[in-house]
C-alpha cells in the first residue's frame, strides 16, 4: 500500500506521483512490480472521428479544383486567344482551393490565419498582374488593407483569448468595437494617404471617439469607478 | 394492442431526455458511466450472452435514436448490442443516427465491467437496475447461481410493465402550477478545460460507517454531510484565488443536487425521472463555517424538497416542452441554440453537480463476487468537475468526473475528510 505523505490519502500501487497534489510518491517497496492499472492506456478518438469528415469534404474539394485546372488547361490548349479570362479562373480556383484548406483548420490557428492572408496578398498581386492597370491600386490600397485588417484580427483575437473567462457581455462588445475603430482609422488613414499625400482622418475620428466613450463605459459598468474618483465626483456634483 | 404494448416501435424522449439530445455534443456527451469491480477477470463471452439474454426484458432499451423534424426519438431495433473491450476515454460521446447504434454500451476491463448510459434514455437509478440484472444473468451463466432475493435488479422472465418505460413528468404534471424563481449567476470553476473527447475520472473510496457516524453527530444526512465538504472546498479554493477580497465577495456557490422523484411519487419507471435542486451559498454574506454550512443546507432541503415545491419544477419543465412555437422549430435549428440556452439558463445558475445514488445492493449469493460499484458523471463543459456519489458494502464511492485537468478542489476537499480521520483510496485514469 502506498499513501501520499502530503495528502494522507492511499494511492494505487503503481503511481509514481499522487493524483490530486503531484508530489512524488517514495519508492518504499522494493519489490514492486508494474500492477494492473484499472483503466487502460486511453484512446482519444475526437481527432479521428472528425478528421474523417474532414478529409472526405477536403478530397472531394481537392478533387473539384484539380479538373477545374485540367479544364481549363485544356480549354487554354485548344482556344488559346482568350487568355486572360481563363488565368482568372485559374486564379480564382486556386485561391478559393488555398483558403478552404486554411479554414479546415489542418494547421494551427496561427498559421491557418497567416496562410489565408498571404493567399489573400499574392491573389490580389496577381489579379494586378493579371489586368496590366495603369494605377499601383495594389501597393496602394490593397496590399495595406489586407494587412491592416490581418494585424486588427491578430489583436482581435490576442485580446479575446486573454479576456474570454471573464463577463462576455462586457468583454466581446468591448473588444469588437476596438476592433472597429482601429479598422475605421486604417482605411481612413490609407484613403488619405492616397488622396491627398498626407495623413488627414476625418470620419474615422467621429467612430473612434463615440467607440472609446462606450467602451470605458462598458469597463467602468464592469470595474467600478475607483474610489477616489466617486468622492470627487459626488463633490463636484452635490449629490 | 394493450398486451403488445410493451414491444412498441416508438418511444418519443421524455421531459430530460428530450433536453439531453439537443444539447448534446462531442464534449458535453450527456453519457454517464457506472462501474462494478468484479473479483475475477471478466469473461467477455459469459458477459455477452448474459446482455443478449436481459436485453429483451429492457425492450426501451433496445432502441435507436432517429431524427425526427422536430425532435429526435427513439425506435425499436432488432439488433443485439454487443460488448466491447475498453479502450477509448470514458463516456465516449455516442453516434447517434445509425440505425443499429444504443443509448449504451457494455464494455469490459480486467476486473471491471463499465456500462455507460446516454442520459437521454434513462437516468442513474434505472441504469443501476439494468447494470444489476446484467451482473446477476452474469453470475447465473458463469456459475449457476440463482439468488432468492433479486433486489433492485429485474426479473428477466416477467412480463414488461408499461409503467417501466412511461414518462412519468408527464403524469405527474400538474396545470396551472407558478414556476420557481430562476436562478442567478454563480462561481464557475475557471479552469483550463481538457482537448475535446477527453474525460477524467477520480474516484476517492472511504468507508461509510465513520462518515455517517460524524453526519449523525453534525445531526444530518452523509448526503448533506457531503455536500458540505464539498462546499467548504470550493470556498476555501476562491478564498486561495488571486483576486481581490472585494471580488471573491461577489462570489456564490451553487451545487446542482438531483433529486430521485421515485421516492416521492408512486412511479417505478426506469427513464429520466428527476429534479435538480441549487441549494447555494453567498459569499457577499460572509465566509461559511462547516456548521452554518450544514445548517443551510438542511435549511434548504427542509423548505424545498417536498411535493408541492418539486411540481413547480415538473410543471415549468413540462410547460417549456410543450410550448407550440418552441416545438414548431425545425430540430437543426434547435440544435443550434438549445447548447447556448442551456449554458445561459441551466449550467450558469450552479458551479457544481453533486449526485448521490445512495446504497446499491447484490444478492446475498453473488455478494463476495463484487467488489465494488461506481458510478461517474457525464461530462460538461461549464460545471467542469461533478461529482457522483454511491456506496456499496460498507464503502463509499467519491467519483469525480473532470473536463479538466486541475486537481486543485478535490485535493482539499479530500484532504479535508482525511483531517476528520477517514482514510481515503485515491484512484484515477489520469496518466
Amino acid at each position: 500500500m502506498a499513501y501520499c505523505p502530503k495528502c494522507g490519502v492511499e494511492v494505487e500501487d503503481d503511481v509514481k506521483n499522487c493524483p490530486l497534489c503531484d508530489f512524488p510518491i517514495p519508492d518504499i517497496n522494493e519489490d514492486r512490480q508494474p500492477k494492473d492499472s484499472k483503466y487502460p492506456q486511453a484512446i482519444n478518438t475526437y481527432d479521428e472521428d472528425h478528421l474523417g469528415k474532414k478529409n472526405k469534404a477536403f478530397f472531394s474539394i481537392s478533387i473539384i479544383a484539380v479538373s477545374m485546372v485540367v479544364i481549363i488547361g485544356v480549354i487554354y490548349l485548344v482556344y488559346p486567344w482568350n487568355h486572360v479570362l481563363l488565368k482568372y479562373i485559374v486564379l480564382a480556383d486556386l485561391s478559393i482551393f488555398a483558403i478552404v484548406f486554411f479554414a479546415m483548420g489542418y494547421l494551427k490557428p496561427n498559421y491557418n490565419y497567416l496562410g489565408a492572408y498571404i493567399t489573400v496578398v499574392i491573389t490580389c498581386f496577381c489579379v494586378y498582374l493579371i489586368s496590366g492597370s495603369q494605377t499601383a491600386w495594389f501597393l496602394n490600397y490593397a496590399f495595406p488593407i489586407a494587412t491592416l485588417i490581418y494585424l486588427d484580427i491578430s489583436l482581435f483575437r490576442f485580446v479575446f483569448k486573454h479576456t474570454r473567462h471573464k463577463s462576455q457581455f462586457i468583454f466581446i462588445p468591448s473588444n469588437l468595437i476596438l476592433f472597429v475603430i482601429i479598422l475605421a482609422i486604417g482605411i481612413d488613414g490609407i484613403i488619405s494617404l492616397n488622396v491627398l499625400g498626407s495623413l488627414h482622418l476625418t470620419w474615422s475620428l467621429i467612430v473612434a471617439v463615440s467607440g472609446f466613450c462606450i467602451i470605458i463605459l462598458l469597463q467602468t459598468i464592469y470595474h467600478r469607478i475607483p474610489e477616489k474618483t466617486r468622492r470627487m465626483l459626488k463633490k463636484k456634483m452635490h449629490v | 394492442m394493450e398486451e403488445k404494448n410493451h414491444k412498441k416501435k416508438f418511444y418519443s424522449l421524455d421531459n430530460a431526455g428530450v433536453l439531453y439530445t439537443a444539447i448534446a455534443s462531442s464534449r458535453i456527451t450527456t453519457v454517464y458511466r457506472m462501474t462494478v469491480e468484479l473479483s475475477e477477470v471478466v469473461d467477455p463471452k459469459t458477459l455477452q450472452q448474459a446482455l443478449e439474454q436481459i436485453i429483451h426484458r429492457f425492450p426501451y432499451f433496445q432502441v435507436t435514436l432517429k431524427r425526427g423534424f422536430f425532435w429526435y426519438y427513439y425506435e425499436h431495433t432488432e439488433a443485439i448490442p454487443t460488448v466491447e473491450e475498453e479502450a477509448y476515454y470514458p463516456c465516449k460521446t455516442m453516434r447517434q443516427r445509425q440505425g443499429k447504434t444504443f443509448p449504451f454500451r457494455v464494455l469490459y476491463y480486467k476486473k471491471y465491467i463499465h456500462v455507460e448510459f446516454n442520459h437521454s434514455i434513462c437516468d442513474g437509478s434505472g441504469g443501476l437496475a439494468f447494470l444489476q440484472t446484467l451482473i446477476i444473468e452474469y453470475f447465473k451463466l458463469l456459475k449457476g447461481i440463482i439468488p432468492q432475493n433479486l433486489g433492485k435488479a429485474m426479473d428477466i422472465h416477467a412480463e414488461v410493465d408499461p409503467g417501466e418505460f412511461e414518462d412519468s413528468f408527464k403524469v405527474y404534471y400538474e396545470e396551472n402550477v407558478p414556476p420557481p424563481p430562476s436562478s442567478k449567476k454563480v462561481f464557475h470553476f475557471p479552469f483550463e478545460l481538457l482537448d475535446k473527447g477527453e474525460y477524467l475520472l477520480l474516484t476517492g473510496i472511504v468507508p461509510v460507517a465513520p462518515l455517517l457516524a460524524l453526519a449523525k453527530s453534525d445531526h444530518c444526512t452523509l448526503t448533506q454531510f457531503i455536500l458540505a465538504l464539498y462546499f467548504e472546498s470550493i470556498q476555501e479554493y476562491i478564498q486561495g484565488l488571486p483576486m481581490s477580497e472585494k471580488k471573491k465577495h461577489q462570489q456564490r456557490i451553487a451545487i446542482n443536487v438531483p433529486v430521485d422523484l421515485r421516492k416521492m411519487f408512486p412511479s417505478i419507471t426506469l427513464r429520466n425521472f428527476f429534479i435538480s435542486l441549487n441549494p447555494e451559498i453567498d459569499l457577499a454574506l460572509g465566509y461559511y463555517t462547516r456548521a452554518e454550512i450544514i445548517e443551510q443546507i438542511k435549511g434548504y432541503m427542509g423548505l424545498y424538497m417536498n411535493r408541492k415545491n418539486i411540481s413547480r419544477y415538473i410543471s415549468r419543465n413540462v410547460k417549456n416542452e410543450q410550448l407550440l412555437f418552441l416545438r414548431l422549430i425545425p430540430l437543426w435549428v434547435k440544435k443550434l441554440f438549445m447548447p447556448l440556452v442551456y449554458k445561459w439558463y441551466g449550467e450558469r445558475g450552479y458551479t457544481s453537480g453533486l449526485s448521490n445514488l445512495g446504497v446499491v445492493t447484490v444478492p446475498d449469493e453473488i455478494k463476495p463476487f463484487v467488489k465494488s460499484f461506481e458510478v461517474f458523471p457525464s461530462p460538461s463543459a461549464e460545471s467542469r468537475l461533478k461529482l457522483v456519489t454511491v456506496s456499496y458494502d460498507g464503502k463509499l464511492a467519491l467519483c469525480f468526473g473532470k473536463t479538466t485537468g486541475e486537481t486543485v478542489v478535490e485535493k482539499i476537499f479530500f484532504r479535508k475528510i482525511r483531517q476528520l480521520g477517514v482514510p481515503v483510496k485515491i484512484e484515477t485514469n489520469k496518466r
